[in-house]
């Protein structure tokens, strides 16, 4: 096993702290676009495909922030992508999209081209 | 036996854990590090590099990892490659599924950027 004496753990902190930021942008971008799939109310959580996309953004998010460190978020979006698994309710999913969204940290513009990706 | 100068290829739809988990295998293992977004650029990948272990996303929009899994076995110099499953579904019963269609390991997202490579030496019996 490599041994923390032959390897510079600051610089990779350094290096991982740098792409954090991008990643967070990603996931705001996701959140956001999680928000429009299943509309502000819920409207759409009876729809399979919205909620199928939902739920995979969801998967995307939960590993992704806890990678980086955001670990409400992560539990956020994991606790909705559970839920979109089943048949909930739709004031259940308003409820946790709502945790999600405030679980998002920082202020970092969402990135784009997530959208491309998804 | 050395961990460093492996060869790994990642295979993973998010950008952001392609990037992190190629920057940790490079700087904290030593090891050559080269990621795919999906899984038919990863088996093309992995036949020109013929790594030494493969980081398989399971949920991924187009092929799922273990389909790739078994495109993988079909192809001769990748027939015995470890493949390593990273996995956000972190359920007993999933890990146990991954496990039967003959990954090396499975490795739960999140993880720690700063313990990859020592996670996968673990798993893979690198160890000096």
């Amino acid at each position: 096993m490599s041994s923390s004496a032959d390897r510079d753990d600051d610089g990779l902190a350094d290096a991982v702290a740098a792409l954090a930021t991008r990643a967070r942008r990603r996931n705001r971008a996701r959140v956001e676009q999680v928000v429009r799939l299943l509309g502000p109310a819920g409207e759409a959580v009876e729809d399979p495909e919205a909620r199928d996309h939902a739920r995979r953004l969801c998967h995307a998010v939960a590993g992704s922030a806890g990678t980086f460190g955001d670990d409400e978020l992560a539990e956020s979006a994991r606790d909705l992508e559970d839920t979109l698994d089943e048949s909930p309710a739709v004031d259940e999913v308003v409820a946790m999209v709502g945790r999600l969204r405030d679980a998002v940290p920082g202020d970092e513009r969402p990135d784009p081209t997530i959208l491309r990706e998804s | 036996m050395s961990t460093s100068n492996r060869r790994v290829v990642v295979i993973d739809d998010d950008p952001s854990i392609r990037e992190v988990a190629t920057l940790a295998l490079s700087m904290a293992g030593g090891h050559e590090s080269y990621s795919a977004a999906d899984g038919f650029e990863g088996v093309e990948l992995a036949r020109q590099v013929r790594p030494d272990a493969i980081l398989l996303d399971v949920m991924m929009p187009t092929v799922d990892g273990p389909t790739v899994l078994s495109r993988l076995r079909q192809v001769e110099d990748l027939r015995r490659t470890p493949v390593v499953f990273l996995t956000a579904k972190v359920g007993a019963q999933d890990i146990s599924r991954l496990d039967g269609l003959g990954a090396a390991a499975v490795i739960t997202k999140p993880f720690d950027p700063l313990t990859l490579a020592d996670q996968l030496a673990t798993a893979l019996g690198w160890e000096e």
